[in-house]
């Protein structure tokens, strides 16, 4: 249960921030407004990222669907950073 | 559901529940009973000091006695806390110039003021009790506890959106089914679903909110980093936060009349005082004063004003036509979370609600010794340290609340490091609980025990409430301050309750009651109660 935890936390932390930093940037709305959609949205999009661990086979397992879609979001930030 | 995916989310919401059991009740325990932390506050005060009949005095005049003899730093900040109706008294922070041989860094004093006659009743922190319940509650009294209680609310969070998919089939079909001739498991079970479905839009408001107080810097660093690269007062800005940070002109300025004025001016705009009135630079030309309030009548309506008191500029204006919604959303929020927008009777449905969820998390440890015991998973030391963490962090915490109590009333005011020694009052009896439920094998036995100590505990604060305050409490019963006589009933229901759960352990029959003890139970028990509950055992693993 350890590895699937710390996958969670960690990897669900991360993939967290980066979608709600991309949202922030696609979302047509007030900055104000925005930044507290960000906050509203982020700890479920975290806890959904740690359901989606604790659901897997294994702590690698769980990383790996973490990462698959981390590499995703952080290529979409990357790309709204420099635009 | 997938049937794999369930049982792999049963096994995560019992591992983490249970880790985060102890914590969590805590959490729950204490800001069940922070929802009154007012009305303990003032409990704790007013026989010591009933506030005085007559015209209450202007801002100005209470700053001008709260400043009088004591080394302030104008430099800095003087605040006031105004006067409500549930704490009639000015709460007001000075800070001060730390003499160079002070051994403390603490560079304010925090004053509680009678706004009529201005006497400066105690420091605030004299009267710790409420404020320490509180703080168990979102930082457990520790450095770094904040961030300790934000990762309990994650998992709490976790726990619940898994106990949703878990008993999502049965969610409304078995809404109010409540199964009392099952057996013993099963009428656990019944009670964890049934509370935590009825207590759920407000567990989940508890966890999100709690989990944006506590780890919202997470997201905070991340956002100033990449969308703000590092300028972190512009992302506070468009949050709404405002930072006055006025220049020292050296200038000395009476600007006493044009704080009353910019106050009055407050009131008649908004239709009641402002909550808090914080000066810049007080005395200097230079001086600012920042006022926020709300607009009378409304459910979320902030008000933030500053002004330059040099003239009486608006340097600085939220009013509710000009909202940031981050400013408001994080009001409706914490709304939300404290429930004071309804008055009392609210505030009793969230404190229910509240105790609710403590049940829910003993239940929920209770079915896991149970399941362990049925499947004889676990080893009986594993299991007896479940029991005796269980019996320890709820109980154990409860008894160790009613000696802060008790502490809070016998400790004469005056006395040095009276706070220091309530707390100790309570750490002492919580790590003493802890010791005797680790080592009594008899937990039933222990819980009885524990909950006559604690009514005999209550009980003995209600008495000296009256054998060492009567004429007091009286007193502030006849001038219309019910907070004492209101903590009194709250604690003889306690007592009633605690009495009467006491004496049920000993009604039911021995099989059926709970005895927390894993050695006690014999193999025909437990074949018996395996073949009792074998219809609804693992709930969450036949769906799907």
């Amino acid at each position: 249960m350890w590895p699937k935890t710390l996958a969670a936390i960690f990897g669900g932390c991360l993939v967290s921030i980066s979608v709600m930093l991309n949202l922030n940037h696609l979302l047509p709305l007030d900055v104000d407004t925005r930044l507290f959609l960000g906050l509203l949205m982020a700890f479920p999009l975290w806890v959904s990222a740690m359901i989606w661990c604790y659901a897997s086979d294994s702590g690698w397992h769980a990383w790996r669907r973490c990462g698959s879609l981390l590499l995703v979001s952080v290529g979409f930030n990357t790309l709204f950073f420099f635009s | 559901m997938n049937k794999q995916f369930l049982k792999r989310l049963t096994q995560a919401h019992s591992w983490l529940g249970l880790i985060i059991s102890g914590l969590l009740f805590i959490v729950f325990f204490m800001g069940s009973i922070s929802l009154f932390r007012s009305e303990i506050y003032l409990w704790s005060v007013l026989p010591h000091h009933t506030p005085a009949q007559g015209e209450v005095l202007s801002p100005s005049e209470i700053m001008a006695l709260a400043i009088k003899d004591r080394p302030f730093n104008a430099k800095e900040h003087l605040t006031l806390v105004s006067p409500t109706a549930e704490m009639p008294f000015y709460k007001v922070y000075v800070d001060i110039v730390l003499p160079q041989d002070a051994t403390m860094d603490i560079d304010y004093v925090s004053l509680l003021m009678d706004p009529v006659s201005g006497e400066v009743v105690a420091n605030i922190d004299d009267f710790y009790l409420a404020d320490f319940i509180y703080q168990l509650h979102y930082n457990l009294n520790i450095p770094n506890g904040g961030y300790i209680i934000g990762f309990v609310a994650l998992f709490f969070f976790f726990a619940l959106v898994a106990g949703i998919f878990i008993h999502a089939r049965k969610l409304f079909r078995q809404f109010f089914l409540y199964r009392t001739q099952e057996g013993r498991r099963d009428q656990l079970l019944t009670m964890h679903n049934v509370i935590g479905v009825m207590t759920l839009p407000f567990t989940l408001m508890y966890a999100i909110t709690g989990l944006i107080f506590n780890l919202v810097i997470i997201y905070q660093i991340a956002f100033a980093l990449v969308l703000y690269k590092g300028d972190q007062q512009a992302l506070l800005k468009d949050a709404g936060y405002t930072q006055q940070m006025p220049e020292w002109l050296d200038k000395p300025l009476d600007t006493r009349a044009e704080v009353d004025s910019l106050v009055a001016q407050h009131i008649a705009d908004f239709g009641q005082s402002p909550r808090v009135i914080r000066a810049y630079n007080y005395g200097d030309s230079s001086a600012l004063l920042h006022i926020f309030g709300s607009e009378a009548g409304k459910f979320v309506s902030p008000v933030e004003q500053v002004f330059a008191l040099d003239g009486g500029e608006t340097l600085f204006s939220r009013a509710p036509e000009t909202p940031n919604t981050m400013t408001t959303g994080r009001i409706v929020l914490t709304t939300l979370h404290f429930g004071d927008y309804a008055g009392t009777d609210l505030k009793l449905i969230y404190l229910l609600l509240g105790m609710g969820v403590c049940v829910l998390i003993v239940s929920g440890n209770l079915l896991w010794v149970e399941k362990r015991l049925q499947q004889r998973l676990s080893s009986p030391k594993s299991i007896a340290l479940v029991n005796s963490m269980t019996l320890g962090s709820t109980m154990g915490v409860i008894f160790a609340t009613a000696m802060a109590f008790l502490f809070e009333r016998i400790l004469p005011l005056g006395v040095a490091g009276r706070d220091d020694l309530m707390m100790s009052s309570f750490m002492a009896s919580l790590a003493l609980y802890l010791v005797l439920a680790w080592c009594v094998s008899d937990k039933r036995k222990m819980l009885f025990i524990s909950l006559i100590a604690t009514a005999g505990v209550l009980l003995s604060t209600i008495f000296a409430d009256w054998v060492l305050f009567h004429e007091q409490i009286v007193t502030a019963l006849n001038a219309g301050f019910l907070a004492v006589a209101g903590v009194q009933i709250g604690l003889t229901i306690t007592v009633i309750l605690f009495v009467t759960v006491a004496c049920s352990l000993f009604s039911q029959p021995q099989a059926a009651v709970n005895d927390l003890d894993s050695n006690s139970r014999t193999d025909s028990d437990e074949s018996l109660a395996l073949a009792s509950n074998r219809s609804l055992s693992d709930e969450g693993l036949t769906q799907g």
